[in-house]
Formats: structure tokens, C-alpha cells, sequence
């Protein structure tokens, strides 16, 4: 009996191990059923929807700082795999807009010609690695849409214009930053397919372009209110547009590039190597076809002809056309906006707080983060109200500023805070002076920024609003076209721009100016209408005017405000002193990025000159 | 046939494989006592050459049969020495054993068992009780440092319940996944064993070459840390009770500039600055500012606050209680303790804010209860129940988060406390995290309770099936664990005073805020569980002078976790065999081999073979060797055997890029973001909403498979001197191929995480040699012992992009190799700067270098000083070299012993609190040394300078280039520690007997006494940078006094 015992209790001790699972081979298999593979995506319209969100997620890009949480990245893709940390530059404090002194904000490279090919990532361009992941995402989506069972044909077309669009959007984005890249239009499946060279500067156009077009073919003239944010045909005709424009610019529609990049050959992947001012006429077209399509489809500048000159009062609100143009998500001259945002963010969130001045700057103002600060020379960029420069005595001051503020074109109380102005409900009264916090040696350009801020910041959570296509750019970039290709501007030329001034209460351009004034003054209008919107960094570079004293190269001046009463419950009267803040170099290089170190170490990439 | 049938057929079988063996003939009986003369139980009685075994009974008493006068009886049990015995005419014994304190090292822990020691052919090393108790720490981990040759340790936080060493064996074998050991505790796989008592522990084991670690093939590649808890013995009950207190204070703190050096240092920084801006300068501080700070008049709107001061204690308290109970009878065996222990951190004032509790404070109770049963002569049952209760308390803003803003905030910045309010000279006080005060900052993330248990239950079954043949037997084993954790998070904000001065020239203090309710949260909870099983037969038997063992094993491990890739259980299976063989203890052999699968690969290529062949010769023991007195004994053993990994990362099982690689690429919500993916389409305000987005995991690799390490070791074990004088030395080289990485030279327009592959090659080699010394003169016993290991390793191919130089290469060189530019002083002289010859600085805008700035060495001569010029600097932040050198002695009541400990071709790479003033763009302190930084000043009057140029900002105005990874900044971090110092005293028993106290024993230890090392004051040379915006807690010195009482 005892040894009948034993051999049952051997047996159960050796079954013991097996009560666990109910049969030994499966114990390390992964159970099926926990994940889907790309086959199950394309098994059904639904599967594929949430395919569609990934193409945008990585695709769109927003002219923003982001933080990568608040996007649904736990950090942007580096090489190897890696991640990196936040996106925390704002092209606003590279260019003369701005002044970014935030240590962490590193744009001080570009100001200090630090950019390096081992830090271009960090510095601007966090979305190298996204972007060529986005394109991947296209790539599949058009290899693939076709085999969508529950999908039409109107469906299926829809997706891959999508998909069209998106690819050519990443490849202009890298385009504008590098000249020519590595074309790719389908999925790359080996490693001998991974080895695609950069191709030249008109090849890579010419991919843009047509894929633009073939988006255009397939994409509907609009999409509907709950899809608003996915493209459709304006938004791939303005993207074509853009394109064409920054083509015909200087920078690359030229015989010579800004630096020799070796050989003819190589000369191509940063020019076209020739200099064809038809190139101007392709552009103006292309911005032409946008401006009919919005016609037609009811995009149009907000233009409320009572807010044209808002109401200024002290303490309150400014608020015109201009401000409801970047202030409400979704309106009717929003083309495309970027939604990778996501839900209501708070002050402390990005990028707001890449925007609100620190409350030890402005109490109560609600950042954290050191935010640009607009400089004197951006400032000096706006006309006064009937259409003239405004005149500011650059060495000795004066005592005069709130009356020279007031002087301004009306979109300048909708774009800077300066000195008394109201940044949102909680900071009625700018306190930008001496003395204060908020002085010269923090807000150095003597203003902080008020575009973007909504006024309910501080009390209640909002959502972005980061548009991508605006009408206001397609008028500008058509009146520059025009100008360009033309002897000397055209009727719809001086339309087009005068129709972004007049919302805002600004009086017609003068008649009769020739060729080089009116390009002057559409350059000064782009940048005063786009300020602060990811645009004068990439203008600088195609015009090629980054050398300019006070561009990118040279003084950066700020002012220096002091009041000049106590006046309660705010001082009435203040003087303005201009003083450099920062010399700023810039090299020849910078007309382009450098490719990532450890991308062109890969053996693929030729990198650009003088880097 | 029925089964007693069956067990005459064993029995006669049993009886003709015997044969040779000769009946007995004499009878003896005896009885063991200790030489203090209590009986003593469970002692093994053998009569040498013989099969014949007895144990002593519960009164020590015993009956055993041997063949002759002639006979020698063997007596051995556990803790006390060996005794042999010739019979003579005797027929009753009595046996004296003494307490030997070298037992453990006569058995050695081996993989799913013990060996001994003489015979055993593999490579490892352990540690007693005894030495673990020695070191008033909470983590056994930072008890092993220095103790065991072959033990890498890197102790990196002093913080408590978060101060757990890193521990290494043999050094960093692989470039991925996780670099350091498996370990087990008392068999089973444990995640963290830290939290272990250590008066639980019977000794800590670690497991080095292929010989010992093999049969673990999976994991076993980096080593093998195997914890022994104490069981039962026979014997009468004996309660041993310890209560030790200690005193916890910081090894050390660097010294912060006080406010009139910020000033005055911050205003000189400004005006370096505006060399590379090319703006006005115009000082922060004016010279009235500067006045007041000097004169220290006005200590609220001129501060000089040191918040080191101001924020942590000089000592905190650290207590631990333990009770065991250890005995048992012939049946019965138990081991029960119970423990709590309460470790407080240094911080002070956090109770300054009403209700919050933001002291870091680490309590826990440990239980175990092991219980060993004999049902039936053959049938023996082993019940093991542990639990470990944490309760954690601390900053909600993690501790090194803490300690960096202590060091951030600058002594001016706020008058910090006055009459119990905080005080800020900011209108906001809960923002501006660098600047004012850092308590408004540090107490508005709140403080959050961490609760953490684990519970562990182990069940063993043991059977003899020696009726089916003799040394057969068979064990089956089933353990659970089960982790919870659970994290509370209370806030409010703030109540802060803003100091402003009234025109009466009175100083009002103004509430920035009403008393508000505190918030409540919880972390999402962590849990998990895993379920071991094994099953097992063992054999063991000697045929003459041949012994031969065997095992064979199945073994596989359950995870359950929530917070796994994919929500998938992770599993392991294990087929393991050994053999050993022995002939007379003279030549030995032992084969053994693991037969593992993983869920990482393929079905076909899932498991893998991994041998180990071990050889061993001990010429002492040969006839023909001289007897001497000079060398006792000699082994020379070497092992070459292949283990695997299996793991692509440290976070391998919750990352989602590194779980079931071989499977098609999953397309999740994650992808190969730790985040969930969406897009928000419609219109704000109408339609907004958000849809959910599915992305490409990382790419398969249905071919991937084992990662394998080739290991090889040489040893040596000698004993002279009548074994006063232990030696062992071993050399290992150890191959690892296969290893799992992903390519780099992939471009990335490619667009995926591209699938991981078995690429990689890396080789790592080295030494260990561990001497002992033990004597006595009289009563006085005194010993000597020294260690020493080196392990060097070097990254044989990683698929490196080709970097434009050669000495760029991270190939070749060791893993974690630092690199930087190699420092040449500083230029000193606008001559110097203006030289055309200088190398032109691209780390600043148009080279707009300084006077003050380091001068950096070309390498590459291309006039350009860039990252191009980076060199490998030191050595990587893991040692290379690490000894332990101890010595003790005892004279009658008294014991001393003191541990020396060090580490070498280890370097450190500050973090930029340490090096760098000012950097960010707030003011930020400074520490006091940085007071010798460049200045024209400094450097007209002929003063030291040590450091560059003062600036301010991270990264801007040229600051760069001070600040890059250069020979400045990378600096050796050698160093040797008293680690640790004992003395005791234990009273006669004679005077305690009345109060039934059989030993009482009163002690001083300490931990972390000195240390030398050539590092920045202040800095700890084992603490690591942990990147911006974080500092370690640093390292804590523990001067503890305690007592144990037996009853």
C-alpha cells in the first residue's frame, strides 16, 4: 500500500508541472488573437480608418513646437531606433521675428552658426525620422487600397490621394530643408532597396509635383465637416503650389548654388543648375488653380468689414479680423489644418508654453518656458496706419512709444504684446519696462508674443488651432509669383495683396511701383500677415537674404522701454531706447540643413556643402 | 506483479550491484554534543569507504555498525567541522564538534543544487551570513562589494529603499538587452532581491563560468547571483533576536557659492557673454546689490540661504529588529523570522507645509517561515513562505529631481523660512522652477505613499527512488510569486508669502494663496505574478572510489504582468543534464548541459543546445605527491561551455519593439511608441473627436535565434599551510556571438523599426584572484583577505557606420567607452586666441572664442575643432578593475574586522550641476569650487584656475564649446573606500545563563567611512550622471550599533 502511495505521489508530482498550461508545445507560443498584421488592416474599411489616422499622426506637421506626449509619441524616432525628447524649437527665435533665450530651446545655435551635422535633429528638424516613416505608411496605403473589400471606388480613391498627398507634403518638407533627397514611392523591403541616393533638385519637384497631381485627380473637391483636417483637392493644390513657389525662388532657380556642392552633378541636388524664370509662371499658376478652387468651394479671408479696425481700449481685447483669422480653429480660410494636437491644452502644455512669457517675466502671464521674444527689428517691419514706414530714432530714442504703437498697422496690436497691451484675461496690462521683471535682459526684443495666445488661456484648457494652408498665404505667394514672372506687377498681383490688407484695415498698395519696390513690399506683407507661422525662416533662405544686416546675420536690436510716470493703474507714458541685444552670425552653409552625422555615415546620402 | 513483488525484486537487484560491498560487523553507539556541551542532532555519521550512514538523534545519540577496528567514523552537520574518528576497541563514543565557520565552504552552491567543494570544477564565489550582516545596509546588494571576486558593484543613489547596487559578473559581456545576472533565491527566478533580510540569509553565491552557469543557458550568459536562506536544524529551538540602530548622513555635499560669490560670479559670467552676443553689457547685480549680499544686512531681500542646509539633516535614523526561531527534530525542521526595518531620509523641513509628509522614508517587514518535513523516510517535503512589506514615502517629484533643484537653487534667490512660512521674493512663488525658492517648487508636486508587498510561496517535494535503483531520487518543485504595488498621490497648492517692503520701511509678508484641500490620486497600480515549476531527477552514487552524480531537469517559469508587450504572459522552458564524476577526489569531470526555449523565436529555432565541459585534477591528492607542510592542497580545474541570451533589451518583455521578434510585425496602438497613437479629425467646436491610430511594429526576423557567449575559465585552488593560507585564482575569456542588435547602417529612410538580428560579436577577459590568510596566536584569531578581479571587454562587430575617422570607431573599443575632445588647458591670452593658427571653433558662433575657453587639440588636423576631434577619454563608467581587501582578528569576547574597497580604469562624466555655473538661463547656483574659474582677474593676480570662463545659459553664447563631452570633463574615478569596519563583543555565557541567554553580542559597524578619490569634492566617484535636470541622492555613511541576543 505505502509503495502504491509513492508511485501515485512520483506520478503526481511529475503532472504537477503541467496543470498550468494544456499542452507543453504552446507554453512559449504568443496566444493569437493579441495583435493585428497589415493583412487585417486592409480586411475592412474600419481596419483601414485607423491606418489613416497613423498617416497623419505622422505626416502633418505642425509649425509648433510639440511635445511628444501631447501628439501620442513617447518620443520622436532618432537613429538606431532610439528616441529623443521633446520638439522644442520654434523657428520663430532663428529668424529676425524673434528672440528664443530658453536654454533648451537650442535655435541660439543658428544664431551663433552652432548647428552642426550632429545636432541638426534637435535644432529643427525632429521629424527627419517621422517624416520617412510617414512615407512608408503612404507607400503601403497605395500599394494596398485596392484590396479593400467593403470599400468604393470613391472611398479607395480618397485614401490614396491621402496617401499622395501626404508623401509629397513630407518629401517638400524635407525638400525646403535639404534640396534634393532620396525619392522613394514604394516600400523599401531590403537592404540593397534602402540604398537610394539623394536625387537632383528638379527630380525632386517634379515627384512632388506629381504627386500633388495625381492627388488632385483622386482627392474630393472637399471633405466633409467630420472629416475636416483630412486633404482634399485645395489642400493638394496649395500644397503644389508652395511647392512650385519655393522652386522658382533663388535659392534653387539658379545656374550657381549659394555654395558649390563639388561637381555640376552634385551642384543639382541643392539647385537646378539653371536659372528659368518660367518657373515663376508654373508657381503663379499653381497658386491661381487654389484660388479658384476656394472660390468655388467657400474659402475665402475672413473679412468682416466692421472688424477690419478693431476696438482698442485699455485692458481689453483686440480683436479683429486679423485675430479671428488665427485665433478660431477651423475657419473659412483655413485650407488644411494640422490636428496632431489633439484635445484642449492648458497653459502649462505645448506649445503654449513655448508662447506665455514665464510668470517670474510676466506674473500671472502662465508659462514655464522662456518664450521668444519678438525683436525691434521685426517690429520695425510694420507700416503705420495709412500705408507708410513708420520712423523710430534707432540711436537716441524717444519718449513717444505708446503713440508710435499706436501709430501701427492694426495687425500689430493682433500679433505683438507690448508694453500695456492685454496678452489674455490674466495679464491686462503688459508690465514689459525697466525695472520690472520683464526687461531688457529678459523680454530682450522689448515685446512678447500675443499671436497664437488665446485669451482664455489661463482659465480654461484650448485646443490648437495650427493651420497648414491658409488663403492669406496662397494671395501672397500668388502676388509674389505674378511679380516675379511679370516686367512688372500685375493688376492681380496688387489685388491679391491688397485684399490681405484691406481686412485688415490697411489702405491699398500704392500704384505704379515697379518690379523690385512691389517685390519689397509683398515680402514686408508676408511677413507681417504670417508672422510667427513657420514661414520667414524657409522666405529668408529662398530669397537668399539671410546675410542682410539684421536677417540672420548681424545686430538684433531690442528695446529698451522705461516709464516715464506712475500713473495708476498703469503708467502712462513710456520711452523706447534701441540697443543691440545680440550679434547674430551666418554662414553660407545655412542656406541648407546638413544631413543627420549618422544618416550620411550610412553611405547613401551625399551631405550638403560646407557642412 | 504487485508492488512488494516489486520492491524484493529491487531489493535483490539492489543487493547484486552491491555485492562487493562487505557486511558490517561491530556495533557503536555515541553521542554528539557541542563544546559547550549540548546534544546535537541531525549529525551525518559515516563510516569512511562504506555505505554505512546514520544521524545523530534529537539528544545527539546514535547507533551505527562498521566493518572494523580498523574503521574510521566520518561525522559532519551542517555549521560545525568535520571529525573523523578511528573505532579502535570502542564501542561508545562521545563526540565534541565545534562550530566551523568554513562550513559553507565545504559545500558549494551549484545550479539546481550542491556540490563539494574539493570535487566541484566550476568558478564560484560566495558569502556567508555572517559578512552580509556586517553591513548596515538595506539592500544585500550593497553587502556583496568587495567581498566576492568576480562581483562588479556600482552603488549609484543613497536614497533610501532606492540605494540597490549594480551588480555585474565578471563585467559587461554583451552591448544589449540586460547586461547583468540572473538571480535566484533558494532556486526560484526573482526579479529584485534586494528586499530580503539579510539575517534571513545563509549565503549569497555567485555563479562565473560555464561550468556553474550552463545549465541556466537561458540568462545564465551574464552570470548567476544564487541566495541561500537559512533552514532548520535539528536541535533544540534557538531565538535569535537583533536590533541594530544606526545613523544615516551624506558621504558628502558640495559647497554652493554663497550669494556675494553668485553675484559677483553671475555678473562676470554676463559680461563674458556679451564678447560672443556682441551686446551690452550690463551686470544683474549692481554694486549696492553686490554690498548687501557681502554685508549680509538684509537677510530677506538680500539673502544668503543654503538650501542644502536649510533642506536636509545632518543625521537621519535608520532601525531594524529581527527575530528568528531555527530548530526542529528528526521529522520537523524550521526556520521563521520576522523583521522590520525603517530607514528615514535626510531630508528636513517637509513637514513646513501642513499635512504634507514629504520625508523619504523606506519601511519594511520581512517574513519567512522555511519548513522542512520528513513524511517518510524517503519522502521529504520542504515548505517555504516569504513575504516582503514595503511602505514608501517620498517627494512626488522623484528624489533625484529633488536634490537637483537643491542644488539648482541659487542662495539669493529667497529668504526661505521665516516664522514657519515660506517665503518668496517673486510675486508667483510656484513657478520660475531654477530661480527663488526651490521649496515651492519641490512641495506643490506633492508627496506620494508607495505600497509595495510581495509574497512567495515555494513547495518542494522530495522523493528517494532508491528502490529502483540505489542514488536515484527525484524532486518536484512549484513556487509562486505575486507583486503588488499600489501608489497614492496627495497635492495641494501651495500657501506661499511674498516678502515686500512696506514705505513705512516694514517688511510685510503677503499670502500668495488661501489654504486649500488636499487632491488625491492614485498611480495606476502594478501587479504581478509568476508560477515556477520544475521537476527533477537526481542520481548520485559511488562505486568505490568512483562517485558519479546526475541530473536531469525540466524547468519553466510563468509571468504574469499587465504591463507586458501585448498583454502576453511571458514564458520559459529549460531541459537541463549534468553529470559529474570523481575519481577519489583526484580527477574530476562534469558534463552538463541546458536545452531552453524562449518565446522570442521561431518555433524552429526556439531552443537551443547549450554544453558545458568542465575537467579538474587535484595532484595533492595523488599518492606519489609529497605530503608537506607548505602546500595542503591543489586543484586545477578548467571549464569551456557555451550559454545563451535570449534578450534584445532591458525593457525586452514591455516593450512591444522587443517581445516575440520573430513574430510578423504587429500592427498596435503603440507601435513603436511607449504611447497610444490617434489623430483628432472635424471641427473644433462641432465634430472634434479623436480616432485611434494603428502602427508598424518593429519589422520580424523569423531566423533570429540565440544569442550564445563561448566562455572559457582556468583555476586554480590552493590551500598552504595547513590551509592557513587559501588561495584561488581564475582567468576566464569569454566569446559572446550572435548577440542580438539591431543594424546601424540602415538608412532610415527605410521608414520602420528595422527587425532586430543576430550580429553582434564581443569578446570580454580577465582575472580574479582571491587570497586568504587565517592564523591564530593563542586566543587571538586573526585573518587577512584580499580580492581582486579585472574584466576587460571589447566590441568585436556592432554593423558600425563607418565614421569618418578611424579613432571614431566605436568598435574596437570597450562598451560604454567614453568619448570626447582632449583638453589642452585654457587660451589664456587674446594673443593666443588671435593666432591664425588656432583651430577654428565650430561649437561657437563665427569662432568667437575667449580668453577663459578651453583649448582643445586638433586631432585630425583639419584646423576645425569639432565632433570629429572626439577621442575615446578613461575608460567607461563600469570598472574594469574592482578589489576588496579585509582583515579581522577576535581575541576572546572581542572581534574587529574592516573592509577596504576600490575600483580602477573607471571613469565619471560630471553632470552639469557639478560643472557648470549658471547654465540655465535663470540664475542657477553654482558650486563653490567653479569659484577658480577663468577670469582676467584670476589670471593677472596669478591665482589657480581650474575651470573656464563663467557664462550663462545651456548651450548659448558660445558655452558650447566649454561643455562638450571633452578630457575636462571625463575624469578618472578611482577609488578606495573603508567600506566598512566592525567591532563586537560577545559576553560570557557564564553571566547570562541565569536569564536563559545563551550569547549576547553587542557591536559597532559603520558603512561608507572614507573615501579617496580624485573626483570633484562632494561627488561621489560610483554615482552616475543621470542626465539633465536630475542628481543622485549621494551616497550615505551609516555608523550603526547593535545587538543580538540567543536565547
Amino acid at each position: 500500500m505505502k509503495k502504491k502511495f509513492q508511485i501515485i505521489l512520483i506520478g503526481c508530482l511529475g503532472s504537477v508541472l503541467f496543470f498550468s498550461c494544456k499542452k507543453v508545445s504552446d507554453f512559449l507560443d504568443k496566444p493569437p488573437g493579441v495583435d493585428i498584421d497589415e493583412n487585417v488592416i486592409f480586411s475592412a474599411k474600419l481596419q483601414t480608418e485607423l491606418y489613416m489616422a497613423t498617416l497623419y499622426q505622422f505626416g502633418t506637421h505642425a509649425p509648433f513646437p510639440l511635445r511628444a506626449a501631447d501628439a501620442g509619441f513617447s518620443g520622436f524616432p532618432t537613429t538606431g531606433g532610439a528616441f529623443n525628447g521633446n520638439m522644442n524649437t520654434a523657428t520663430i527665435g532663428i529668424t529676425d521675428e524673434g528672440e528664443q533665450s530658453e536654454s533648451f530651446a537650442v535655435v541660439q545655435d543658428w544664431n551663433n552658426a552652432s548647428v552642426t551635422p550632429l545636432n541638426i535633429v534637435s535644432r529643427e528638424d525632429q521629424r527627419y525620422f517621422l517624416r520617412w516613416m510617414a512615407i512608408r505608411v503612404a507607400n503601403i496605403i497605395l500599394e494596398r487600397a485596392d484590396e479593400i473589400p467593403d470599400a468604393d471606388q470613391a472611398y479607395k480613391d480618397m485614401i490614396k490621394g491621402e496617401a499622395l498627398f501626404i508623401r509629397a507634403l513630407n518629401n517638400f518638407e524635407t525638400f525646403k530643408r535639404y534640396g534634393g533627397f532620396p525619392i522613394v514611392i514604394k516600400r523599401i523591403v531590403t537592404f540593397d532597396e534602402s540604398k537610394i541616393p539623394r536625387s537632383s533638385v528638379e527630380e525632386c519637384v517634379d515627384a512632388i509635383v506629381k504627386d500633388c497631381d495625381d492627388a488632385i485627380a483622386k482627392l474630393p473637391q472637399t471633405q466633409p465637416s467630420n472629416f475636416t483636417g483630412r486633404a482634399h483637392k485645395g489642400a493638394a493644390l496649395a500644397l503644389k503650389a508652395r511647392t512650385l513657389l519655393y522652386a522658382a525662388s533663388t535659392l534653387f532657380n539658379t545656374a550657381t548654388p549659394y555654395l558649390s556642392a563639388g561637381s555640376a552633378e552634385d551642384n543639382k541636388l541643392i539647385c537646378y543648375g539653371n536659372a528659368d524664370n518660367n518657373r515663376w509662371k508654373l508657381a503663379a499658376d499653381a497658386e491661381k488653380a487654389v484660388l479658384d478652387w476656394a472660390a468655388l468651394n467657400g474659402f475665402a479671408l475672413i473679412d468682416v468689414p466692421a472688424n477690419r479696425i478693431p476696438v482698442f481700449a485699455p485692458g481689453g481685447i483686440v480683436n479683429g479680423n486679423y485675430r479671428t483669422s488665427w485665433q478660431q480653429p477651423d475657419n473659412q480660410e483655413t485650407i488644411l489644418s494640422c490636428k496632431l494636437f489633439g484635445g484642449p491644452k492648458s497653459n502649462g502644455a505645448f506649445p503654449w508654453q513655448f508662447f506665455l512669457p514665464r510668470n517670474n517675466y510676466v506674473p500671472n502671464a502662465g508659462g514655464n518656458w522662456t518664450p521668444p521674444s519678438p525683436t525691434f527689428n521685426f517690429v520695425r517691419k510694420y507700416e503705420k496706419r495709412d500705408g507708410t514706414p513708420q520712423t523710430w530714432d534707432l540711436v537716441n530714442g524717444g519718449n513717444d512709444l505708446l503713440q508710435k504703437f499706436d501709430q501701427l498697422d492694426p495687425r500689430f496690436a493682433q500679433t505683438i504684446c507690448y508694453t500695456g497691451a492685454r496678452l489674455h484675461v490674466n495679464v491686462t496690462r503688459m508690465p514689459i519696462y525697466e525695472g520690472t521683471t520683464s526687461n531688457k535682459s529678459t523680454a530682450k526684443g522689448g515685446f512678447w508674443m500675443l499671436k497664437w495666445i488665446p485669451d482664455a488661456i489661463p482659465t480654461a484648457a484650448q485646443i490648437v488651432n495650427a493651420p497648414i494652408f491658409r488663403m492669406n498665404e496662397v494671395l501672397l505667394s500668388y502676388a509674389e509669383a505674378l511679380n516675379e514672372f511679370s516686367s512688372a506687377p500685375a493688376i492681380e498681383a496688387y489685388a491679391a495683396v491688397n485684399a490681405v490688407r484691406n481686412r485688415s484695415g490697411m489702405p491699398d498698395l500704392p500704384t505704379g511701383l515697379t518690379k523690385d519696390e512691389f517685390r519689397i513690399r509683398v515680402r514686408n506683407e508676408r511677413d507681417i500677415e504670417m508672422a510667427f507661422e513657420d514661414y520667414r525662416l524657409w522666405d529668408i533662405r529662398r530669397w537668399m537674404i539671410a546675410e542682410q544686416e539684421g536677417v540672420m546675420q548681424g545686430n538684433m536690436l531690442g528695446l529698451e522701454v522705461t516709464r516715464l510716470n506712475s500713473t495708476l493703474p498703469f503708467p502712462t507714458a513710456f520711452s523706447y531706447k534701441p540697443f543691440v541685444f545680440e550679434t547674430r552670425t551666418f554662414k553660407k552653409n545655412m542656406y541648407l540643413h546638413p544631413f543627420d552625422n549618422n544618416e550620411v555615415l550610412k553611405g547613401n546620402l551625399k551631405q550638403n556643402p560646407g557642412w | 506483479m504487485n508492488f512488494l513483488q516489486l520492491r524484493k525484486a529491487i531489493f535483490i537487484a539492489t543487493l547484486v550491484f552491491c555485492s562487493f560491498n562487505v557486511f558490517a560487523q561491530k556495533t557503536i553507539s555515541g553521542i554528539v554534543t557541542t563544546d559547550d556541551g549540548k546534544p546535537l542532532a541531525s549529525v551525518t555519521i559515516n563510516e569512511m569507504g562504506t555505505k554505512h550512514t546514520v544521524t545523530s538523534n534529537v539528544s545527539g545519540q546514535f547507533t551505527i555498525n562498521v566493518v572494523s577496528d580498523k574503521s574510521v567514523l566520518i561525522f559532519t552537520a551542517v555549521g560545525f567541522g568535520d571529525k573523523e574518528i578511528v573505532v579502535g576497541n570502542r564501542t561508545s563514543l562521545s563526540i565534541l564538534l565545534t562550530v566551523d565557520q568554513k562550513q559553507l565552504e565545504d559545500v558549494v552552491i551549484v545550479g539546481y543544487g550542491k556540490q563539494k567543494k574539493v570535487t566541484n570544477v566550476g568558478s564560484q564565489s560566495s558569502i556567508s551570513s555572517k559578512e552580509l550582516v556586517q553591513s548596515p545596509v538595506a539592500n544585500i546588494s550593497n553587502s556583496l562589494v568587495g567581498r566576492m571576486p568576480g562581483l562588479f558593484a556600482t552603488q549609484g543613489s543613497g536614497e533610501p529603499g532606492n540605494d540597490q547596487s549594480r551588480i555585474l559578473i565578471r563585467g559587461v559581456g554583451t552591448f544589449s538587452g540586460n547586461q547583468g545576472p540572473l538571480i535566484l533565491v533558494d532556486g526560484i527566478q526573482v526579479d529584485n532581491y534586494n528586499n530580503i533580510d539579510a539575517n534571513e540569509i545563509e549565503s549569497v553565491t555567485i555563479l562565473k563560468d560555464a561550468s556553474s552557469t550552463a545549465v541556466y543557458g537561458i540568462r545564465g550568459a551574464n552570470g548567476v547571483l544564487i541566495i541561500t536562506t537559512k533552514r532548520g536544524r535539528s536541535g533544540k529551538p534557538v531565538i535569535s533576536y537583533t536590533f541594530n540602530n544606526a545613523f544615516n548622513s551624506f558621504t558628502g555635499i558640495r559647497k554652493q557659492m554663497n550669494s556675494f560669490d553668485f553675484a559677483t560670479s553671475f555678473n562676470q559670467a554676463l559680461k563674458n557673454d556679451t564678447y560672443v552676443t556682441g551686446g551690452l553689457y550690463t551686470p544683474r547685480y549692481s554694486a549696492a546689490d553686490l554690498a548687501k549680499y557681502q554685508s549680509g544686512e538684509d537677510p530677506i531681500f538680500y539673502p544668503d540661504v543654503n538650501w542644502f542646509d536649510l533642506l536636509t539633516k545632518k543625521t537621519s535614523i535608520q532601525q531594524q529588529h529581527n527575530i528568528n526561531i531555527r530548530g526542529g527534530t528528526d521529522k520537523v525542521k524550521y526556520f521563521i523570522s520576522a523583521g522590520a526595518f525603517n530607514q528615514e531620509g535626510l531630508f528636513k523641513n517637509t513637514e513646513i507645509a501642513s499635512g504634507f509628509d514629504a520625508q523619504v522614508r523606506y519601511k519594511r517587514y520581512n517574513f519567512r517561515s522555511n519548513f522542512n518535513f520528513d513524511v517518510t523516510k524517503r519522502f521529504k517535503v520542504a515548505l517555504d513562505l516569504s513575504a516582503q512589506v514595503e511602505n514608501r514615502n517620498g517627494n512626488n517629484a522623484n528624489t533625484a529631481t529633488v536634490i537637483n533643484y537643491l542644488f539648482a537653487a541659487p542662495p539669493l534667490g529667497a529668504p526661505g523660512i521665516i516664522d514657519g512660512k515660506i517665503v518668496t521674493l517673486n510675486p508667483s512663488g510656484t513657478t520660475g522652477n531654477n530661480a527663488g525658492n526651490p521649496m515651492t517648487w519641490l512641495y506643490s508636486a506633492g508627496y506620494k505613499t508607495d505600497f509595495r508587498n510581495l509574497l512567495n510561496g515555494s513547495l518542494r517535494l522530495d522523493h528517494e527512488l532508491d528502490f529502483i535503483t540505489k542514488g536515484l531520487s527525484t524532486h518536484a518543485i512549484v513556487a509562486y510569486q505575486n507583486f503588488n504595488r499600489q501608489i497614492n498621490v496627495y497635492s495641494k497648492p501651495l500657501v506661499t508669502y511674498q516678502a515686500v517692503l512696506l514705505p513705512s520701511n516694514e517688511i510685510s509678508y503677503i499670502k500668495q494663496l488661501d489654504e486649500q484641500s488636499f487632491n488625491f490620486s492614485q498611480q495606476n497600480p502594478d501587479r504581478s505574478r509568476r508560477i515556477t515549476a520544475e521537476f527533477a531527477l537526481n542520481y548520485k552514487r559511488s562505486f568505490g572510489g568512483h562517485n558519479v552524480t546526475g541530473l536531469l531537469l525540466y524547468n519553466q517559469i510563468k509571468t504574469f504582468d499587465p504591463s507586458f508587450a501585448f498583454g502576453v504572459p511571458n514564458g520559459y522552458q529549460s531541459y537541463v543534464g549534468r553529470t559529474t564524476y570523481d575519481f577519489k577526489g583526484r580527477y574530476l569531470a562534469e558534463f552538463s548541459a541546458a536545452y531552453n526555449g524562449t518565446e522570442n523565436f521561431a518555433p524552429g529555432n526556439r531552443f537551443g543546445y547549450f554544453p558545458s565541459y568542465s575537467l579538474g585534477w587535484v595532484p595533492t591528492a595523488e599518492k606519489f605527491f609529497p605530503k608537506n607542510d607548505v602546500l595542503n592542497f591543489l586543484k586545477i580545474r578548467a571549464s569551456y561551455g557555451e550559454v545563451g541570451n535570449d534578450q534584445l533589451s532591458g525593457d525586452f518583455l514591455t516593450n512591444p519593439n522587443s517581445r516575440f521578434l520573430y513574430r510578423p510585425t504587429a500592427f498596435t496602438n503603440n507601435g513603436p511608441f511607449n504611447s497610444a497613437g490617434f489623430y483628432h479629425w472635424g471641427i473644433v467646436g462641432g465634430n472634434y473627436a479623436r480616432y485611434d491610430a494603428i502602427r508598424e511594429g518593429r519589422a520580424n526576423n523569423p531566423i533570429l535565434t540565440w544569442e550564445r557567449a563561448l566562455k572559457s575559465n582556468l583555476g586554480i585552488e590552493a590551500n598552504f599551510f595547513k590551509s592557513k593560507i587559501n588561495l584561488v585564482v581564475d582567468i576566464f575569456k569569454e566569446t559572446r556571438d550572435n548577440i542580438l542588435a539591431v543594424p546601424q547602417t540602415v538608412s532610415s529612410i527605410v521608414g520602420t523599426s528595422l527587425a532586430a538580428q543576430n550580429l553582434g560579436k564581443m569578446k570580454n577577459q580577465g582575472f580574479e584572484i582571491d587570497l586568504t590568510y587565517r592564523n591564530s596566536f593563542k586566543e587571538f584569531n586573526y585573518w587577512v583577505k584580499g580580492n581582486f578581479s579585472y574584466a576587460k571587454n571589447t566590441v568585436l562587430f556592432q554593423d558600425e557606420v563607418t565614421r569618418a575617422f578611424a579613432y571614431q570607431q566605436r568598435t574596437g573599443q570597450q562598451f560604454g567607452q567614453l568619448f570626447g575632445l582632449v583638453a589642452d588647458g585654457l587660451y589664456n591670452t587674446l594673443e593666443e586666441i588671435n593666432d591664425p593658427k588656432r583651430p577654428v571653433s565650430t561649437f561657437v558662433g563665427a569662432n568667437k572664442l575667449q580668453p577663459g575657453d578651453i583649448r582643445y587639440i586638433d586631432q585630425n588636423g583639419d584646423g576645425k575643432i569639432d565632433f570629429n576631434d572626439e577621442v575615446p577619454i578613461g575608460y567607461a563608467t563600469t570598472p574594469q578593475k574592482i578589489y576588496g581587501f579585509s582583515l579581522g582578528a577576535s581575541f576572546k569576547g572581542f572581534d574587529f574586522s574592516a573592509l577596504f574597497q576600490g575600483a580602477a580604469n573607471v571613469s565619471i562624466a560630471y553632470s552639469r550641476r557639478a560643472n557648470q555655473a549658471f547654465f540655465d538661463a535663470d540664475p542657477a547656483a553654482a558650486a563653490s569650487y567653479l569659484l577658480e574659474s577663468w577670469s582676467q582677474e584670476r589670471y593677472d593676480a596669478g591665482l589657480p584656475i581650474n575651470y573656464p570662463r563663467f557664462a550663462v545659459g545651456n548651450g548659448a553664447n558660445g558655452f558650447t564649446h566649454n561643455y562638450v563631452n571633452s578630457s575636462f570633463w571625463i575624469k578618472d574615478a578611482s577609488y578606495v573606500r573603508l567600506k566598512n569596519i566592525e567591532l563586537g563583543y560577545t559576553f560570557r555565557q557564564k553571566l547570562l545563563q541565569k536569564l536563559h541567554v545563551n550569547s549576547t553580542r553587542l557591536y559597532i559597524n559603520a558603512n561608507n567611512i572614507y573615501t579617496w578619490s580624485n573626483v570633484l569634492p562632494g561627488i561621489d566617484p560610483e554615482t552616475p550622471n543621470l542626465g539633465a535636470n536630475l542628481e543622485p541622492y549621494p551616497l550615505v555613511r551609516t555608523v550603526n550599533v547593535g545587538v543580538n541576543i540567543n536565547f
